[in-house]
């Protein structure tokens, strides 16, 4: 491993590291510098955990920024910048893993860290009954960084502030006693070396704008929340100043004010239309979680769970109706789980994998040295690690229920509809921890009669059960109406670890699902 | 990274050297963790950290700005204090900015042990063994996750504010499953001292649940006694405790909030059996010695014999409302009696037994509404005794009603839940009357 890192050192000096799209800020100086920063750590990471006695090692070393702004009503509540970077060595010595940290970086530590993994491995060996055997992974140098237009971190603070405090006069102005709102920017670069001879330089964005209002009745005591439903994305600045946040802010307090009076829905079994910015949510539970091969094993027994689905129901087992075919990514614009690579260094073309064609399970997602337990080559790059101090895991990639073929709109979803509910935005969601029975609300709901929509509705949740809920599926839209949600923070693991993850969607329609009416005394 | 008081206090006072705002805080931390994670009746990941954080919160006037980093070297100090003034200069002014309190008096630390704070990797490893010979004696397929940490954390400002603590935290979590699939089990504690917890006891419990939980026979959803064990207690009561805030209800925003802008403080919401207390110096479950701002964590009654005694409220709400600030509890005590979890189900003729909940989220803010599942052994109690194992149910109901509807509590013992992981809690089982299952949840 030593050689392919001082291969990678000489090209360094030689400015012949390149491949893949290139930096923006490849030639600044404070990038190139923690380039060689990152490649001393992990030369002395890797020589130390080779010496030590590690059949494998890999490194990841980050160095992260953030900025959260937030505004209650007239006032910024708070302001505050952050950065922290730090380094994770991961050895296998015989077949055990073994995993060490430090936020100290100096070449003295990433060995200490090393050596101290290789330990960690040694104390646990009497605990393995089964041992760790890894594919090998294609050895790659390589460059790549999310496409922004604009660096949030490049925007002046108090421009920020400004423009939260704009949203929410607006609001304010329309009606609505209360508003909160926040920026979040995040900004991570990620170096990941392995003793396979990889080395590879990752830059993320990730963008998270959100207002929430409230309407108040203080006659009754009764109360209404409305959120933004715009989610974050792996975006610049670009994707704040391209919407209208005054006019959302606007439409929230009338849709809040209007849910204080909306009338209580029938419960029963009703037709269902979601729009994506709530089926995302639905998508990312009841698909995303229950496919992932590490809790088909039982590996997350202990927390996340384990799951319905079954090693031999690859191939085998309808999921859903033959109109739904979901799709995994690394590579959808503004996508949070887009990458060149996953947390094992493997690359991101091989997380472009069905998982369900239509309607038919296809394929779990793997971390490296899953796929054997199912006989199969690699990984598909569903890999990664919230920070320098967590151990990579099993994670989603983008996960996207495909539009249907036809051009079909949300207003001829509804026009099937003979006694339904229409819900937009997310609200509660819940699942159980074999991702079968699910409760999820909303923000906005909506009564359809004969085929048009009718009246705003309070109280709304669905409820059923995986695979008929999504058998049950019988009209999707088109490509017209893709929208990509998604989450900073889906957790899985012990210790817990955040995962940013985004899943596209279009309006879909679902039969005889059982709608819940929450509203309750106490 | 662990810093004893004095190095600790040389660094907030160096740090607080640099700053030339006109009043500064900063909140230092550290700490060193190991884990190591089993699963399959084998070991899957493990893992060894030394971190260091550092916030800090400068302001001139009004203007406010915050800075945080994970590096303790002078010159990232000084860097991180001038960037928080260079935030807060150009911040908006903040209405309800209020400088920093000055001096405190505190009471003790009581979550350290030095013998907590000796674990090593090794240590993990053996008790890693208890867990799958417990496994293989038992023929079932078991899983663990086994933590330990030691930490320091301080706060200071440029008033005259000194705090400093040390923590140690132990939390052992082990499931088994059936090697069928067909039964589940699992059991949690959590103690800043290895002489409050018991790896073997948690075993024994998560391993036999397993086994009884086998075959469970089908129970309609419907409006059930319950006898909640002290998890499933800690996620509910604790999700109720950090939704106790002033300022939401007095603007009527909140399930504590009543017509005419009142609020529901000094009420009787709940059973009389219920008190729900914080103190940092329980001597089962300490909690942190100070809370918001740098506060100290005062022992404080929460809802005495039912009755609604204290909302939590930040000192500018305080001040709104000319009323006194309320720090947030650092744990949570509810009350309890002398009975075993045994004499709670013989005081039961017909009534379920749960184990734990599971992914409990909030539906409706208005009445606490939160629903979730059950996990990890559920069993139907008829005539005093354990029946037989049923379905897992997913429920819809509010810990207000839960409390209301209390009948009987019984011993309190320290715990963890599956949302409220990571608060210190004792509590008791409890049991009550007309708990919600809204379905039936077919997940083992």
């Amino acid at each position: 491993m030593s050689i392919s890192r001082r291969k990678f050192l000489q090209s360094l000096a030689a400015g012949l590291l390149g491949g893949g799209a290139p930096l923006a800020a490849a030639t600044s100086e404070g990038r190139s510098s923690r380039r060689e920063e990152a490649a001393r750590l992990a030369e002395a990471a890797l020589d130390a955990a080779r010496t030590a006695g590690a059949g494998y090692a890999d490194v990841r070393v980050l160095f992260s920024e953030s900025e959260v702004l937030s505004a209650r009503e007239e006032r910024i509540e708070n302001v505050e910048v952050s950065a922290s970077s730090g380094l994770g060595v991961r050895v296998l010595v015989n077949g055990v893993w073994g995993f060490s940290s430090a936020s100290v970086l100096d070449p003295a530590h990433a060995s200490a860290c090393s050596r101290s993994a290789v330990e960690m491995a040694k104390s646990n060996r009497a605990l393995a009954t089964q041992r760790v055997e890894l594919e090998r992974v294609e050895a790659r140098i390589d460059r790549w960084r999310v496409p922004i237009e604009q660096d949030p971190f490049s925007i002046p603070l108090d421009q920020k502030a400004e423009e939260l405090l704009g949203i929410n006069a607006a609001a304010r102005a329309a009606g609505a006693p209360f508003c909160r709102s926040f920026f979040l920017f995040v900004r991570q670069e990620k170096f990941f070396a392995s003793s396979g001879g990889s080395f590879l330089e990752q830059l993320f964005f990730r963008t998270y704008p959100r207002l929430t209002v409230t309407a108040t009745d203080p006659g009754t005591g009764r109360f209404a929340n409305r959120s933004s439903f715009l989610p974050p994305r792996a975006a610049g600045y670009e994707y704040i100043r391209l919407h209208d946040w005054k006019q959302e802010a606007r439409q929230a307090a009338e849709d809040a004010s209007r849910k204080l009076k909306a009338k209580p829905v029938a419960a029963g079994k009703k037709d269902l239309v979601l729009h994506p910015t709530n089926l995302w949510l639905t998508l990312h539970e009841t698909i995303g979680h229950s496919t992932e091969l590490d809790r088909a094993f039982g590996y997350e027994a202990g927390f996340a769970g384990t799951t319905f689905v079954k090693p031999a129901d690859r191939g085998h087992l309808r999921f859903a109706s033959e109109i739904v075919t979901v799709m995994a990514d690394r590579d959808q614009p503004g996508g949070l789980a887009t990458a060149a690579y996953d947390d094992d260094g493997m690359p991101a073309r091989y997380a472009r994998f069905p998982i369900i064609s239509r309607g038919r399970f296809e394929n779990f997602q793997m971390a490296i040295g899953q796929s054997r337990w199912i006989g199969l080559p690699h990984s598909n790059a569903c890999s990664f690690a919230e920070g320098h101090a967590y151990f990579p895991i099993q994670r989603m990639p983008n996960i996207s229920l495909q539009p249907s073929q036809q051009d079909v709109s949300l207003e001829e979803l509804i026009a099937g509809v003979e006694d339904g509910v229409y819900i937009v935005g997310d609200g509660s969601w819940s699942i159980d921890q074999q991702r079968k029975n699910f409760q999820f609300g909303g923000q906005l709901f909506y009564e359809i009669r004969k085929g048009k929509l009718g009246e705003m509705l309070r109280d709304v949740a669905y409820q059923s059960t995986t695979v008929p809920f999504w058998n049950a599926c019988d009209g999707l839209g088109g490509v017209k109406e893709y929208w990509l949600g998604g989450t900073l923070s889906c957790g899985k693991g012990q210790p817990v670890q955040s995962a940013p993850v985004s899943h596209g969607a279009v309006p879909a329609r679902f039969r005889g699902i059982q709608i819940l009416n929450t509203g309750r005394g106490i | 990274m662990i810093l004893s008081e004095g190095e600790a206090r040389e660094l907030g006072t160096k740090l607080l050297s640099y700053s030339r705002a006109e009043t500064a805080v900063a909140e230092i931390s550290g700490w060193s963790r190991l884990n190591v994670r089993l699963a399959c009746n084998t070991v899957t990941t493990d893992g060894e950290d030394e971190g260091f954080h550092c916030r800090v919160e400068s302001s001139f006037g009004k203007r406010r700005g915050e800075a945080a980093g994970n590096k303790a070297d002078p010159n990232d100090l000084a860097a991180l204090v001038r960037r928080s003034e260079e935030v807060a200069r150009v911040s908006p002014e903040d209405p309800e900015f209020l400088p920093p309190p000055g001096a405190q008096t505190y009471p003790p630390a009581k979550g350290y042990s030095s013998e907590a704070a000796r674990l090593s990797a090794k240590d993990l490893a053996e008790k890693g063994q208890t867990v799958l010979a417990a496994a293989q004696a038992k023929r079932v397929v078991g899983a663990a996750f086994l933590e330990c940490e030691s930490s320091f954390s301080a706060y200071t400002a440029t008033t005259g504010l000194w705090v400093f603590q040390q923590a140690t935290r132990l939390q052992y979590t082990v499931s088994a499953r059936t090697r069928d699939g067909e039964g589940a089990g699992w059991a949690a504690s959590a103690a800043y001292s290895p002489n409050e917890i018991s790896l073997p006891v948690l075993v024994e419990r998560a391993m036999e649940k397993a086994l009884r939980s086998r075959h469970p026979q089908p129970l309609a959803p419907g409006s059930y006694t319950v006898l909640l064990e002290p998890s499933a207690v800690c996620d509910l009561v604790g999700m109720l405790l950090f939704s106790l805030h002033a300022r939401p209800a007095d603007e009527g925003r909140s399930f504590l909030s009543r017509p005419g802008g009142k609020t529901a403080l000094g009420e009787t919401l709940f059973s009389d059996l219920i008190s729900l207390r914080s103190d940092p110096e329980d001597a089962v479950a300490p909690g942190s010695i100070y809370s918001t701002d740098g506060l100290p964590a005062t022992p404080r009654v929460w809802i005495d014999q039912g009755k609604l005694q204290e909302l939590i409220r930040p000192r500018f709400w305080a001040q709104e409302k000319k009323a006194p600030t309320i720090p947030e509890p650092t744990n949570l005590l509810l009350s309890g009696s002398d009975r075993s979890t045994e004499e709670l189900i013989q005081r039961i003729d017909r009534g379920v037994l749960v184990t734990r909940l599971w992914y409990i989220r909030t539906v409706d803010p208005r009445t606490l509404l939160l629903t979730g599942l059950t996990r990890d052994g559920t069993f139907w109690i008829e005539k005093g005794k354990i029946a037989h194992p049923v379905n897992n149910f997913r429920f819809n109901e509010s810990p207000v009603t839960l409390l209301k509807n209390a009948l009987a509590l019984g011993k309190p013992e320290a715990t963890v839940g599956s949302e409220v992981d990571d608060l210190p809690a004792r509590v008791p089982a409890l049991v009550a009357k007309e708990f919600t299952f809204s379905s039936v949840s077919q997940a083992s």
